[in-house]
């Protein structure tokens, strides 16, 4: 079957929406539009259509044909490219969630979820709870492991083995910076982590979802240290 | 001479490679939250440290006085993105001279470097690429966090800020009709792809865009070893599947390739769609050995010149669409019988 969005690719993400007393609601996608919609799993979709407005991706041309709302709000989009009530339960509350201002550049929760951009580099920090699980959903998880600033690291381009480095072993440097009780959890979590993308990968949402929860629930006890 | 002329590695497959490193600088906000005044400020401090970057010699070429023909051309040439055309006050663009290098600043982010080179070069454009950030990070207040790395407007860069991509020519995987089947798998290891001309429905000259997508996690040599292993992948089938073809459909290619050439040595209109996959056919004929009439560097020169903006501002005159697609005809012939000339001289 057809990707429902582009209408070009194959669909591979199914996903379900199911209100008691309804027959369930079922949208396929393909894999790159359910990317761009930062719905890889079921669970936070808040966080839609984050990824979406980045330079280089195929997204903005494909929203021309969805009207503007489409562009800024990742929930119309849902209803707009359906034209189904496919609102997931959040409509409306997007727009004013003013609950975390950046106060460096005045952006708010509302606005960043909607456009997918940040204000200033200090939003990172102040919009971290947001960006977290958003980085572990698209990305290799939410910690830099590349170069830092003003520093070549291109002598390393050669050095580095050439066969895939599993990515547990991979883990292993970040951890030996810890102090020593702190390893194991900090394993745990990153272990953790790696079943979460394989399960999302086969998609096997429910023990996605479990696992997100238990990574979530770790790293709630890190912060609070 | 222009980058893109020069021989590269996988030439028959690869067109060019591309990196690029996406920078900020800390204690301003990202252009989308700027104004004429503090894009005005972040452009002053940026310029005056790439003006001095001594192992280059960067050309400072602001949007805003452009004409919109000439905006459109630097598009054309992948030296400036959609959303630098938008030409706004403290929008800039830093141009070596064989405009391998570009840096735009006042993009989506403060600083956007692209180095680009002929064929499969990854490392070594890499190089480049990271040399150049190195110097602006040293001189410059960037915007990096120990948790997130180089942080970027957009989430979906941050990190290591880089995006590596390589143009490469698919004709017989377009052609047997396997590219969705490609492109859904390299996007689900984390890869997009895009055709880079004609529309997004209907993609002209078999020409595809394939880059990464993830940034975070991965550290930038990582990042690259992994995406040259997937496009060592990539060339490996399109050529297999070129032998193949070859081998069993010698008549037909053969012959579908001349007639491609006959239609772009005598052609007198050549829409930009067609002009593209007439091209391709050449490339492929050149790839497969048999087509010496032409060779790559012609093709190369053709496909970054014949878009329609650079057609239009190399008239020098205001063209309608029509006569675009006459120039370009008049274009494609004298790049294509200047061969066919020098050959003669020389017997």
């Amino acid at each position: 079957m057809k990707c429902q969005r582009c209408k070009e690719r194959e669909a591979n993400v199914k996903i379900m929406k199911q209100t008691t007393g309804k027959a369930p609601q079922m949208l396929m996608l393909c894999d790159e539009c359910a990317r761009e919609l930062g719905i890889a799993m079921p669970g936070n979709l808040l966080g839609g259509g984050l990824f979406g407005g980045a330079s280089g991706n195929p997204m903005g041309a494909g929203l021309g044909r969805l009207g503007l709302d489409a562009l800024t709000n990742p929930l119309d989009m849902f209803a707009s490219a359906f034209e189904t009530p496919f609102g997931l339960g959040l409509e409306g509350m997007v727009d004013e969630d003013d609950s975390v201002t950046c106060p460096t550049c005045g952006i708010t929760q509302g606005q960043f979820t909607k456009s997918g951009f940040l204000g200033c580099p200090d939003c990172y920090k102040v919009f971290s709870q947001s960006i977290d699980p958003l980085f572990l959903r698209t990305q290799m998880g939410s910690k830099h492991v590349g170069r830092k600033p003003g520093v070549s690291d291109t002598s390393k381009v050669n050095e580095d083995p050439e066969e895939e480095v599993p990515v547990f072993t991979q883990v292993e440097t970040k951890a030996d910076e810890l102090p020593d009780e702190e390893k194991a959890k900090h394993l745990t979590i990153l272990e953790k982590e790696r079943l979460l993308k394989k399960a999302v990968q086969e998609e096997n949402y429910i023990e996605a979802a479990k696992l997100r929860d238990e990574i979530q629930a770790l790293k709630g006890e890190e912060d609070k240290k | 001479m222009s980058w893109y002329l020069e021989a590269g590695n996988d030439s028959d497959i690869v067109l060019s490679s591309r990196i690029r490193l996406a920078r900020n600088l800390e204690g301003m906000p990202f252009p989308n939250k700027m104004n004429d005044e503090t894009r005005k400020k972040a452009l002053d401090l940026i310029s005056e440290k790439l003006l001095k970057y001594s192992k280059n010699n960067l050309m400072r070429m602001d949007i805003a006085p452009l004409p919109q023909t000439d905006r459109r051309a630097l598009i054309e040439k992948h030296l400036i993105s959609e959303e630098l055309a938008k030409g706004l006050e403290g929008q800039s663009v830093f141009i070596s001279q064989d405009e391998n290098i570009s840096v735009m600043v006042n993009e989506e982010d403060h600083i956007r470097i692209q180095v680009m080179a002929p064929g499969f070069a990854l490392e070594n454009t890499y190089k480049e690429a990271e040399e150049l950030a190195v110097y602006l990070e040293k001189e410059l207040p960037v915007a990096f966090s120990e948790k997130y790395g180089f942080l970027t407007a957009y989430p979906s860069n941050t990190g290591t800020g880089l995006r590596a991509s390589v143009m490469v020519h698919l004709p017989v995987v377009t052609s047997i009709g396997r590219m969705q089947k490609l492109t859904d798998s390299l996007s689900k290891a984390g890869y997009t792809v895009r055709g880079v001309y004609g529309e997004k429905s209907q993609p002209a000259g078999n020409i595809y865009q394939i880059s990464n997508t993830i940034t975070l996690g991965i550290s930038e040599t990582r990042t690259l070893q992994n995406f040259a292993k997937m496009i060592n992948e990539v060339i490996t089938l399109e050529r297999k599947l070129r032998k193949d073809y070859y081998e069993k459909s010698k008549d037909k290619l053969e012959d579908k390739v001349y007639r491609s050439l006959g239609e772009l040595t005598f052609a007198r209109m050549l829409p930009a769609g067609e002009a593209m996959n007439r091209l391709s056919d050449l490339r492929l004929g050149v790839a497969c050995g048999f087509m010496k009439d032409v060779d790559e560097r012609q093709l190369m020169l053709l496909l970054n010149t014949i878009g329609d903006a650079t057609v239009q501002k190399s008239s020098g005159e205001e063209l309608l669409p029509k006569d675009i697609d006459t120039k370009r005809a008049e274009l494609v012939r004298e790049v294509l019988l200047k061969k066919e000339e020098k050959k003669n001289d020389n017997e």
